[in-house]
């Protein structure tokens, strides 16, 4: 065991089992998996993604490159790719390493490392385009997807949920350290709301590796705790930061199996980012064995957690900060071999203390390479040549079973960039930091530099390491020095190419440990200095979020709204089969038992033509236009002459868009001399009150009219085909039937319940639509229910609809029309108010290529074998082998009134080429001979509409 | 500790008119953001009149919109907290005071919300959005934490 017998911030008290590669091991409460794993020796954690090499743990938190592990929280709850030093230890957890077979000691793929000289940079691009077509595609990338890429994604469904919170405040402090604490403090003291959240399970950041500090911190977070302004958030990630301070956070909560993360969408009037600084590794050969780790990291576990990560431990060091891990190791009882000073000589005072230590210190030296195979057992110490690289031909041995490396400190700049704010280079500091802002935000602590020292600039640590084989920088992605030299030798000067290329830091921890050293290596190789070269692009979000945090609860049936209408339950009592339109769900077709959907289609359509049918029409969309002014609105707005419209009737309305094209039709009633009732397409209701709101405020500011929408108040019980009257009649109070021919609409009562009556057609029968209040739309559906039961009144769906308009060669908008068809291209010029000086689209209309006689236009089709339909969208052509499209169909149906299927298109000059046989292109078989007909199949007359 | 309920149906008639026709109707104008009793400030130049509406004096809109809505109210300390699951406004007091009324959403669905006291919160939804926002609802509901 190498954990200590006192000291960290662990409770020993409650030992919680775990298990890792079906291994069972022990912790305690505190620890996080990799402090556990380290506390139980275990140091090989992974594997690597290219090479397959034995990975250990490398950082202490976010950053980490290495230490991604499978974390099975049982079926569905399978997370890939967590970072074993960011999972807290729970009791029971199972962890599992990746990327490796048939086992994490012994990986064949590992062979891959062997072969690794002939794997570098830009290897894809080179190797894999042949032989053959697509090549990568079929052979190449699965066969490397196999190979590579790391954990793998859960298959069933995530049985968690996820929340989702909007939150406002004063004050959002990011990163609960020193810096972070004091903000949150100095915030809280003002009033105000406080939001503090940091990534970590416990507020302290780096005050959690200095026990002197606890005390006060205990107090701190107490005080802040007991404050009701403030929340605190642990376990909580600021990952993207938008315009206006509009901070999103993903929050991994207590209750594992339960509200699994919540995401926080967070508007604050001021930003404190305090997000700190991340060690950097250093560049040599070998620097990726397990057992190597960063000096900061080890000082953590060893006074957090409790755990000596190695006994006889080794630094190298370019960063005084090295010396303060090294001297706490050694405190906590390891034998420190050796540090490794980089630079020519570190300053007197640590010297100094390590002299009373009596640790050795060799200036001026670098690391040749390491030894060991699944963990360290030693390194190669050379001092540096005047490359900077060290002397292996003045190498000396020294064993050890932990390497330090004390690169020096990148500052977290992260949010701020992705807030658009710029970085300035501190040259003092060798860092990026915080320049100007372009929000309202500040940045505290080591993020801003606050209390960082100068070491050994980066490009002096790297210079000579390009190199020395093996020496990685990026190791999530298996980037070594020599990639990058190899890089630019090859011509790549943007580090954002370089970065493609190379895929330095494009891994999923997004070069946190990579991206500086990647610059500091294209530096050296361009003669640049870091400035120059540039930085690349920081994107959200900072930490990898989970698909669920994003869902939240827009899943399921919460996934979209979905719409049903008033009659929609008593539909389902029917069995109704439903289709989806827009968020509607609408009933398609009502089939009895054991029926087939073409039996029912027909048995519908039947009972239209020859008794009646009744039909849920509430989704159309409807507009009640009110004001003195409402005629001279609609007159402005759409294609038909209103002004002269009498009280009492109805007409079928066009409208269009500025272009002259068709945007959407619907009967329109006028009930008073100031008040319309506009119906709209389904689809269409809430697009077209966009659009006349906005001419209605932006246009015809003078007009007194106003529009609201009434969609959702009137349900719509349409009721069609010769028996219609007879069933309705009965039930209607206060109408004069003398004064109410086609297109008329009446307010009057329909069993007993206030209606707006409608007598219109979709079908070409004799129709109705009967508006009533939503709520009382099931039990006027019922009372009519009873009185056609006698003429054997029958429920159709959207099917039957669709079929009996298209008998009648009706247009549906968005089927006949596809936002390219024009008033006359539908057949439609009859509706056209010629004498208007004007309407939404009318000058449109005038231009050449509108008036062209070869346009497309609606025309029927009628398919010579008599029984077949073509397809929806097929092309149309003039004869069987012509490749040249003159059109297309828009809608095919049998039609079992006819006894022939039918079909409507879009035909070049169609309306001259009446009695033509044109084709219409198939996917699977020859073109289908079709004879071009008018649009209206059935009673063109329109005499059944009187009946 | 957050209540929800369905409100019975009410009356409802959509007001649309200058600020100076409005205030012939009857009721005290409510204020831009706020609403009373009778009457929800919805818009520039709209409001929602809750029974039965007068007549104006000028040129305006009055459509019934009776069963547009339904109504859901929520009581309890956590009402804001659970309102936040879903839509985006800051509802503290000092922010969304008693009496404030506004047009929002919920998830994806457009309502109107209203405080008619500090313990109270209602929203109406357009009628077929209800169940969805009823679903959303008791699902956040579940997970409020207690305090």
């Amino acid at each position: 065991m190498t954990r200590l017998a006192t000291g960290g911030r662990i409770d020993r008290t409650r030992p919680l089992r775990f298990s890792f590669d079906g291994r069972d091991y022990t912790g305690f409460a505190g620890d996080t998996l990799a402090s556990a794993l380290l506390a139980n020796g275990v140091h090989l954690v992974g594997r690597s993604f290219k090479y397959h090499r034995p990975r250990g743990i490398l950082s202490a938190g976010v950053e980490e490159p290495n230490a991604l592990v499978e974390i099975d929280r049982g079926v569905g709850r399978r997370e890939p790719n967590a970072r074993a030093t960011m999972v807290p230890l729970v009791e029971g957890l199972v962890a599992r390493s990746q990327n490796r077979w048939p086992s994490l000691r012994f990986d064949l793929a590992a062979l891959a490392g062997l072969g690794s000289a002939v794997l570098g940079a830009g290897f894809y691009y080179k190797t894999f385009l042949g032989p053959g077509r697509d090549a990568w595609h079929k052979r190449w990338e699965p066969l490397i997807r196999r190979m590579a890429g790391l954990g793998r994604a859960p298959e069933a469904a995530d049985p968690d949920r996820y929340g989702n919170r909007y939150a406002h405040a004063e004050v959002l402090v990011v990163g609960a350290g020193p810096a972070g604490i004091a903000a949150a403090l100095e915030a809280a003291a003002a009033g105000g709301r406080v939001i503090l959240c940091d990534e970590q399970a416990e507020f302290g950041g780096s005050l959690l590796a200095e026990p002197r500090a606890w005390p006060q911190l205990a107090a701190d977070m107490a005080a802040l705790s007991a404050n009701p302004a403030v929340t605190l958030l642990p376990r909580t990630t600021a990952f993207s930061y938008g315009l206006q301070n509009f901070v999103a956070l993903a929050q991994v909560l207590e209750q594992p199996n339960d509200l699994r993360e919540r995401l926080w969408q967070v508007r604050a009037q001021r930003v404190v980012l305090a997000t700190g600084a991340l060690e950097r590794p250093i560049p040599f050969s070998g620097n990726d064995r397990p057992g190597v780790m960063l000096a900061d990291a080890a000082r953590h576990y060893a006074q957090r957690w409790g755990v000596l990560p190695g006994r006889n431990v080794a630094a190298v060091v370019a960063h005084d900060t090295g010396y303060a891990a090294t001297f706490a190791l050694q405190d906590a009882g390891a034998v420190i071999a050796a540090v490794l000073e980089m630079r020519e000589a570190a300053p007197a005072a640590l010297l100094a203390e390590a002299a009373r230590r009596g640790v050795r210190v060799l200036a001026n030296h670098g690391v040749v390479g390491t030894r060991g195979g699944l963990r360290i057992s030693g390194l190669l110490a050379a001092p540096r040549g005047a490359d900077g690289a060290p002397d292996a031909a003045r190498a000396t041995p020294i064993a050890c079973d932990l390497l330090l490396m004390a690169g020096g400190w990148t500052p977290s700049v992260h949010l701020f960039s992705q807030a658009r704010g710029m970085l300035r280079w501190d040259a003092a500091l060798d860092a990026f930091l915080p320049g100007e802002a372009r929000e309202a935000v500040t940045c505290v602590g080591a993020c801003a530099g606050e209390g960082l020292a100068p070491g050994l600039p980066v490009t002096q640590m790297a210079a000579g390491s390009a190199r020395a084989p093996k020496a990685f920088i990026d190791q999530q992605n298996d980037v070594t020095t020599r990639d990058i030299a190899l890089a630019v030798r090859e011509g790549f000067r943007s580090i954002e190419h370089v970065k493609r290329y190379t895929t330095n830091g494009m891994a999923t921890d997004q070069g946190k440990t990579s991206n500086m050293l990647g610059l500091a290596l294209v530096a050296g190789e361009l003669g640049r200095s870091v400035p120059e070269v540039g930085l690349t692009t920081f994107r959200a979000p900072y930490t990898p979020t989970s698909f669920g945090a994003f869902a939240g609860r827009h899943r399921g049936l919460q996934f979209d709204p979905v719409r049903a209408a008033p009659l929609h339950d008593w539909a389902v009592q029917q069995g109704a089969v439903f289709e989806p339109v827009g968020q509607w769900q609408r009933a398609r077709y009502f089939p009895h038992a054991g029926e087939e959907m073409r039996a029912a289609v027909d048995r519908e359509c039947l009972a239209v033509r020859e008794s009646v049918g009744i039909f849920d029409a509430s989704t159309l969309g409807k507009i009640e236009v009110v004001g003195p002014d409402a005629a001279l609105f609609l007159e402005r707005c759409y294609v038909n002459a209103w002004q002269k419209l009498g009280i009492g009737r109805c007409r079928y309305g066009l409208l269009l868009r500025e272009d002259g094209f068709i945007y959407d039709d619907g009967v329109v009633g006028r009930l008073a001399a100031d008040r319309f009732h506009v119906t709209t397409t389904t689809g269409g209701a809430a697009r077209v009150l966009h659009m006349l709101e906005d001419y209605r405020q932006t246009e015809f500011p003078e007009l007194h009219v106003w529009l609201t929408s009434t969609t959702e108040h009137w349900g719509v019980i349409a009721l069609q085909g010769p028996r219609a009257r007879d069933v309705l009649a009965p039930l209607v109070a206060g109408l004069d039937w003398a004064d109410f021919p086609h297109m008329a609409v009446a307010e009057c009562r329909v069993a007993g319940i206030a209606a707006r009556l409608f007598r219109v057609s979709f079908s070409g029968e004799l129709g109705f639509e009967v508006n009533v209040p939503a709520s009382q739309a099931p039990a006027v559906w019922q009372a009519l229910m009873q009185a056609g039961a006698a003429h054997g009144i029958t429920p159709y769906g959207t099917e039957a609809m669709h079929v009996l308009r298209a008998e009648k060669g009706f247009i549906i908008v968005g089927q006949e029309t596809d936002g390219t068809v024009t008033p006359d291209d539908a057949g439609l010029t009859w509706l056209v108010g010629k004498a208007k000086p004007d309407f939404i689209g009318k000058r449109s209309l005038t231009r050449p290529e509108m008036l062209r006689a070869d346009r497309r236009q609606l025309v029927g089709l009628r398919p010579h074998d008599g029984r077949n339909l073509p397809d929806e969208g097929a092309q149309l052509i003039a004869t069987a082998t012509s490749r040249e499209a003159e059109g297309h169909v828009t809608s095919a149906y049998r039609s079992a009134s006819l006894g022939h299927p039918i079909a409507l298109g879009l035909l070049a000059g169609g309306r001259a080429r009446l009695g033509d046989t044109v084709f219409a292109t198939s996917l699977n078989g020859a073109p289908m001979a079709l004879e071009v007909v008018a649009p209206c199949f059935l009673d063109p007359k329109g005499d059944r509409l009187r009946g | 500790m957050v209540e929800i309920r369905e409100m019975p149906p009410f009356a409802c008639t959509l007001l649309q008119a200058s600020a100076a026709v409005a205030a012939t109707l009857g009721p005290a104008v409510p204020a831009p953001l706020t609403a009373t009793e009778e009457m929800l400030w919805l818009g520039p130049e709209e409001w929602l009149l809750l029974g039965e509406p007068g007549v104006p004096q000028g040129p305006a809109s009055l459509v019934d919109v009776s069963d547009r809505y339904r109504g859901l109210a929520l009581h309890g300390p956590g009402a804001a907290t659970l309102l936040n699951e879903g839509c985006p406004l800051d509802l503290a007091d000092a922010a969304f005071p008693p009496g404030s009324c506004t047009r929002t959403v919920f998830g994806k669905a457009e309502v109107i919300l209203w405080r008619p006291s500090a313990a109270e919160w209602r929203l109406l939804v357009a009628r077929s959005f209800s169940p969805y926002l009823l679903a959303l609802l008791h699902e956040a509901q579940a997970d409020l934490t207690p305090g």
